[in-house]
């Protein structure tokens, strides 16, 4: 439906995607997920064709689309800023890309009507856009993107400006509208909990280049790299030496402590004996007793340092002596514990081996 | 310390002078100001207003105690009349339509340009004439345009001409756009910076391009702007005085010249007043008809449907 190969742009002396190669099948849905500068809105921009690429092809059903401009490319989009027009109401909004876009004028209400049902916005038509709020704006943008049957849709962050329990409640309605219509979508994002929840398929961009693109539970389970790690969860790094390896098993040596682990890419060979590594330990991935040993492949005890309390999860700092003056992260959820340890509380921490995950350097 | 001292000492005549009570009274006190402005403005015209309707004796030289329509009547029989008239509000529609023709392109590009150079230098083009007084700037036309003019003899060195460009109608009225395109330009720019250029590049993925865009979008949002630089450089070109004089020579006059001749050329300040008073009736109005033109109603689509 949509590739984009090999694609780069720069900007007078500086880059911003480099060498972007990627497909989204029909009625798919793939997120652009990455920090703030990475890139994201200027792919976006160039598969509207709003910027052409320095370098590589973007191809729309098979056919290269350099020479095509964005009012020819059947692409809708949602920004940024959702670039409602003020001065029109929210049903001319609506219906401004059918009458561009030269719909027989007969059938325009209909599918405008029809539109507004599916947004979930009926009565709200003859609204001026300041007259709506901000999760209804973002309707008439969603609405006006989608009403001319795109091939394609682009959504640039338009979910970002809305406080957290609207924007989790858009994430779920755009996903159920882009499911009823078997649009094919392109979605941005630096959230990675909105990534995770609407996508098929998830890329991970980090200065203009790709690190991942997978589908979410392997972005979260198999991070390609320590960015990816980084940036998808909290997640603990911690400097290591392989330690042994006997086939696919490794051990390796953190501070005073060995333990079990597993290589990110079993393609990869293994490191060394010896060789310095970094490894992944995701927070809600470390186990927290206080008293009893942790039932894990590998446990030490600790202390615990600060304690954030956040209603659904506590995050702990923990101290462990072992593992020397860094700090673990650890996210503490279990229900049936109910246990709120005060600064100062001695803990045993512990972690399986399938969850320490080893980046060669 | 000190300063503080002196805070409470200046909190404590304030307290006297204008006391808690006052304090809804503030935002009037703020106003008048210019309500004594317009004042004065107000009794003035009615000064006029008075004056206008008191016929001069010609063999004394005093005006009349009399009250009367004469001086309007001798205005509406005089054929010069209406032809200043006619030609004032033509050249002012005309340099009003060419000005905002100039000045919207000029101001888009200074907002949206990408590059801080050429946004400086427009900037700083737009700025040098209000320097440069108007009176010096049409002198400065007539040393370029006049029939020795340094045009001319360029034209001279390639054996052309010399051309008459100026004391001409023309002449006038691009003089006019010349003085008014800054005003125009520095209207509209703040209604240009107000369009997001997401609005725009949103308009081009639905489906319009750049022409179709800027019909339904930029312009209809633009409206604002482009209201008040009309009404201002309809309003300043309308009420002239220095352009018509200098580059039209006395052979173009605008309402604004008949009024001074009326006033110190044959000292007829009771028909000078009727003139000037008809031109403020008319400038009035004419802005009124701009304003609910263009004012009320969008261009948008609204009026389409049904
Ligand atoms: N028109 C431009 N001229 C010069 N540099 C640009 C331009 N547009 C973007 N850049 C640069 O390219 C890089 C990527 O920008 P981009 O807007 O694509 O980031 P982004 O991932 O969308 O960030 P955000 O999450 O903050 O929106 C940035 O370093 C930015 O400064
Ligand atoms: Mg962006």
């Amino acid at each position: 439906m949509v590739a984009v190969e090999g694609v780069g742009k720069s900007f007078g002396g500086t880059t911003a995607v480099t060498d972007v190669t990627f497909s989204v099948p029909r009625g798919r849905f793939l997120t652009i997920l990455g920090p703030s500068g990475s890139g994201k809105t200027t792919l976006l921009r160039m598969i509207a064709g709003f910027i052409e690429p320095s370098q590589g092809e973007i191809y729309i059903h098979g056919k290269p689309v350099s020479a095509v401009p964005p009012h020819r490319r059947a692409i809708g989009m949602v920004f940024q800023r959702l670039a409602l027009f003020p001065h029109l109401t929210a049903w001319d909004n609506v219906a401004y890309p059918l009458r561009m876009r030269g719909f027989d004028a007969a059938e325009i209400p209909d599918r405008v009507a029809a539109m507004f049902g599916i947004v979930q916005l009926k009565g709200f038509e003859q609204r001026r856009i300041q007259q709506l709020s901000g999760g209804q704006q973002q309707r008439v943008a969603i609405a006006r993107a989608l009403v001319f049957e795109p091939d394609l849709v682009l959504l640039d962050e338009p979910l970002a400006a809305l406080d957290r329990k609207l924007r989790e409640e858009m994430q779920l309605e755009f996903r159920r509208i882009q499911q009823e219509l078997g649009v094919t979508t392109i979605n941005v994002t630096h959230d990675q909990r909105e990534a995770l929840v609407m996508s098929d398929e998830v890329m991970v961009m980090d200065g203009g280049r790709v690190q991942q693109l997978a589908p979410p539970a392997e972005t979260y389970r198999n991070p390609a790299n320590a960015f990816v790690a980084t940036f998808i969860g909290v997640t603990n790094f911690l400097p290591a030496h392989v330690a042994s390896r006997t086939g696919s098993a490794l051990r390796v040596r953190i501070g005073d402590l060995e333990s079990p682990a597993r290589l990110a890419d079993p393609q990869l060979p293994t490191p060394p004996h010896g060789a310095a590594v970094d490894c992944a330990l995701r927070a809600e991935h470390v186990w927290l007793r206080s008293g009893a040993p942790a039932d894990a492949d590998c446990s030490s005890s600790g202390r615990v340092m600060q304690c954030i309390f956040e209603g659904d999860r506590i995050v702990y700092e923990v101290a462990v002596a072992a593992l020397g003056p860094a700090l673990i992260r650890v996210i503490d959820r279990t229900p049936e514990a109910h246990l709120l340890l005060a600064p100062g509380a001695p803990v045993e921490v512990g972690w399986n081996a399938r969850d320490l995950i080893v980046f060669p350097r | 310390m000190g300063a503080s001292v002196m805070l409470e000492a200046l909190e404590g005549i304030r307290a006297t002078l204008w006391p808690r009570a006052f304090k809804r009274f503030t935002g009037a006190m703020l106003l008048l100001p210019a309500v004594a402005l317009v004042l004065v403005l107000v009794a003035g015209l009615a000064w006029m207003g008075d004056a206008s309707l008191h016929l001069l004796d010609t063999e004394t030289f005093e005006t009349g105690a009399d009250y009367t329509a004469a001086n309007y009547r001798q205005m509406g029989g005089q054929a010069t009349y209406w032809i200043v008239l006619g030609r004032s509000i033509l050249g002012a529609a005309i340099v009003t339509l060419v000005t905002l023709v100039l000045a919207f392109p000029y101001a888009y590009v200074m907002v949206r340009t990408g590059s801080a150079w050429t946004r400086k230098i427009l900037l700083v083009s737009l700025f040098l004439p209000f320097f440069i007084g108007q009176v010096v700037r049409a002198y400065g036309w007539l040393i370029i345009l006049g029939k020795e003019g340094l045009l001319n003899s360029l034209f001279g060195i390639l054996g052309l001409g010399p051309f008459k460009m100026i004391y001409n109608y023309p002449s006038v009225l691009f003089g006019l756009v010349q003085y008014l395109l800054p005003f125009a330009v520095l209207l509209i720019a703040p209604a240009v910076t107000a369009i997001d250029e997401e609005i725009e590049l949103a308009s081009e993925s639905l489906g319009a391009h750049w022409l179709r865009t800027f019909r339904h979008v930029t312009l209809p949002m633009a409206k604002p702007g482009l209201v008040a630089a009309a009404l201002v450089v309809f309003t300043l070109a309308l009420t002239d005085y220095a352009m018509p004089v200098i580059l039209g020579g006395g052979t173009n006059d605008f309402i604004a010249n008949a009024v001074y001749d009326a006033f110190f050329r044959i000292s007829d300040s009771g028909l000078g007043s009727a003139v000037a008073i008809v031109l403020v009736l008319i400038a009035t109005l004419l802005a009124a008809v701009i304003l609910t033109v263009l004012g009320s109603g969008t261009l948008g689509f609204s009026a389409e449907r049904r």
